[in-house]
């Protein structure tokens, strides 16, 4: 992972949003008004979103199962016809890393490399635990966020929020819900857990963790681009564009 | 002038190429992914679609710089969406999408098998194909008998006109590429298999003239155009375990030319070798000490040890085996393929697919067949994405262009 590791602290930490960098060339060179495409492809649920600088055009949400292939580009023609957008106007392709499905990843990764180039735009992978973790506002303060893994597992990654910047805090990883739930007994009490769980999941955590943990509810922990594409040009003015030929997803294993 | 850039990834290749009408080349860009592979015995999917990502950007580039265009200059995007591998059939699918979307141009499918047969249509610039003539050879005519033997396929269609085929029959099991993948691993003679079966059995004919052949069945299935090369493959099998061949085999004479041909010990060797190869567990043909365990091939291990492509020598017993088999095959393709034009009164014979590299198979076709018969250059019988330029092109032409929701088929027919 890229990131950056504070002189004191033993655990890595990455800064994430809007002090996460100060303003660079990339930054002044997207204009204010620049549309900017984001593309999640990680789990069963894809979404895509368009912006005019930092103000949400329009934005699709939905449960892609195996079909991303057949349906993102079809919802991105979309939002672009809505504002009256042709993709010859993009200046900034945003696409989420994951962790997540390893095929799902490239669906996103594969288009936002096509679009980046064929329209010689930057493109920016933002990881999509970020997403979920900065989606969830100024007052969860100690952040828990999860995706789906399959097979009864989850990736997850920790987040503390200093004023409006969030830090992640340590690597991602792979859990089983009652492998989390042991590793959040000892978390700072009123960590938010949030992001994809389902109902067991979720009923299982309380029950383990008591009071230690919020739980958000599913429609908070649904990703959603906007925030992709709000991160995105975060993420470039803080450290610029990516390589679109060697940018590639967070290929994190599931535990055997 | 209508310039095609096309994408093809259904496999272990990553390329990208400009044509231009069709026909002419102006670029022709292929990654392979050999080397990433050959430790395996064979591709490895997840690998392969990592690596079509990492390779898609810097093919596209490379095919665009080497064309001498730019973006402008491209009028269409064709990509392969079929048969494959579906993880990475949808790196190039979804990327040639996002291309053809971002500058408001044509995509088009392109049945990947299609593509090997428009790998006919190629012409190589004045200069590279040796000769200064500037005009083009004729296209090919049709009624067009096809054979198309890869890695993953082998079929006989008709193609009648420009996208419309007819499928007269397909393998049952094994694909020719594959047997040939196949019994290199059995031999020991490294990935990819074609080109190395055909090394050593090239070494049989020119040091063993003398010996007796090996004659391996020839699985004609009469009264159909199916193929079926599975059985070749386990008597290769079995001979090179030292045993019985079957019932064509002649165990005896089969036992003189292997005291004859190898040396103290090789058959010892084949068999560590065995040890650690799928095909002997799956067809219950294990050696002692495999215990019937149950390996799919991606995950087995390396075939390295010993083999003749590591040393660079080849056993007289293994040659001998590498050209009974590759003897066997060739006859099988070349003669149904012979039987079907006659049958059919078509005007060419199109040879296509990795197998078209095949030597033995040129000879016979050309040997045999009654019409002209058309053999790609070599370079068009692996996968490339020139083939699928010009299949993309004569799609164009006849106004079928694919929607945004084009998907990824990884079971696609030809017809």
């Amino acid at each position: 992972m890229r990131g950056r590791t504070t002189p004191t602290a033993r655990v890595p930490v990455r800064r994430i949003g809007p002090e996460s960098g100060r303003e660079t060339w990339h930054e002044r060179v997207l204009a204010a008004n620049a549309p900017v495409i984001a593309i999640d492809t990680s789990t069963r649920t894809g979404g895509v979103a368009l912006c005019r600088g930092v103000v949400p055009l329009a934005e699709e949400t939905w449960l892609a199962g195996g079909r991303q292939t057949a349906q993102m580009l079809p919802a991105i023609e979309r939002l672009l016809e809505r504002a009256g957008y042709t993709p010859r106007d993009l200046r900034l392709v945003v696409v989420a890393t994951g962790p997540g499905s390893f095929t799902g990843l490239r669906v996103g990764a594969s288009l936002g490399k096509g679009l980046a180039v064929a329209l010689n735009i930057p493109l920016v992978g933002v990881p999509a635990l970020d997403v979920v973790a900065y989606q969830q506002g100024a007052a969860a303060t100690r952040i828990c966020a999860v995706v789906d893994a399959g097979r009864g597992q989850l990736y997850y990654g920790t987040y503390r929020r200093r004023k409006l910047l969030l830090e992640q805090v340590g690597d991602f990883g792979t859990r089983t819900i009652e492998e989390l739930a042991a590793e959040l007994a000892h978390a700072p009490r009123g960590t938010l857990v949030c992001g994809e769980l389902d109902g067991s999941s979720a009923e299982l955590l309380a029950g383990e963790l008591g009071d230690r943990v919020q739980m958000g509810t599913p429609a908070a922990g649904l990703r959603r681009a906007v925030y992709l594409a709000e991160l995105g040009r975060w993420e470039l003015a803080a450290r610029g564009a990516d390589d679109p030929a060697a940018l590639q997803p967070i290929y994190l294993r599931r535990s055997a | 002038m209508t310039s095609v850039l096309a994408i093809e990834t259904s496999c272990d290749e990553t390329a990208a190429a400009v044509v231009a009408d069709g026909r002419r080349i102006r670029s022709n860009v292929v990654f392979s992914q050999d080397d990433l592979h050959r430790r395996f015995g064979g591709v490895v999917p997840e690998l392969a679609s990592r690596q079509h990502l990492l390779g898609i950007v810097p093919a596209i580039e490379k095919a665009l710089v080497e064309a001498g265009i730019a973006w402008d200059g491209v009028d269409a995007v064709a990509v392969s969406h079929g048969p494959g591998l579906a993880g990475s059939l949808l790196v190039g699918v979804n990327a040639a999408k996002a291309i053809a979307f971002a500058r408001g141009i044509p995509l088009v499918g392109v049945n990947h098998l299609e593509g090997h047969i428009y790998a006919n249509w190629l012409t190589l610039p004045a200069g590279e194909s040796g000769c200064q003539e500037l005009h083009e050879p004729p296209a090919p005519e049709f009624p067009l008998l096809c054979l198309i033997v890869s890695g993953g396929h082998s079929e006989l269609v008709i193609m009648t006109d420009h996208g419309r085929y007819r499928l007269l029959g397909r393998t049952r099991d094994d694909a020719a590429g594959e047997a040939f993948d196949k019994v290199a691993r059995i031999l020991g003679l490294g990935y990819p298999g074609g080109p190395a079966v055909q090394r050593a059995a090239a070494h049989a004919k020119v040091r063993d003239a003398g010996a007796p052949d090996l004659q391996l069945t020839r699985p004609w299935l009469r009264g159909t155009y199916d193929f079926s090369f599975s059985g070749i493959k386990t008597q290769v099998l079995r001979l090179a375990e030292g045993g019985s061949a079957g019932p064509v085999g002649n165990p005896s004479r089969l036992a003189q030319v292997a005291a004859r041909a190898a040396p103290a010990g090789t058959s010892s060797d084949i068999s560590g070798l065995l040890g650690r190869d799928e095909l002997g567990r799956s067809r219950g043909a294990a050696p002692a000490g495999t215990g019937g365990e149950v390996s799919r091939p991606d995950e087995s291990g390396a075939t390295g040890r010993g083999g003749a492509a590591a040393g660079g020598e080849v056993t007289p017993f293994v040659a001998q085996l590498a050209h009974a088999f590759q003897e066997a095959v060739t006859d099988v393709l070349a003669g149904k393929a012979c039987l079907a034009a006659e049958e059919f009164g078509v005007r060419r014979i199109a040879l296509a697919g990795g197998v078209a590299a095949n030597q033995r198979l040129r000879e016979k076709l050309m040997a045999e067949a009654k019409v002209p018969v058309l053999i790609p250059d070599v370079t068009f019988c692996t996968d490339n994405a020139a083939m699928i330029a010009a299949a993309g092109y004569f799609r164009l032409c006849a106004g079928h262009t694919a929607g945004w929701d084009l998907d990824v088929y990884p079971n696609l027919r030809l017809a």
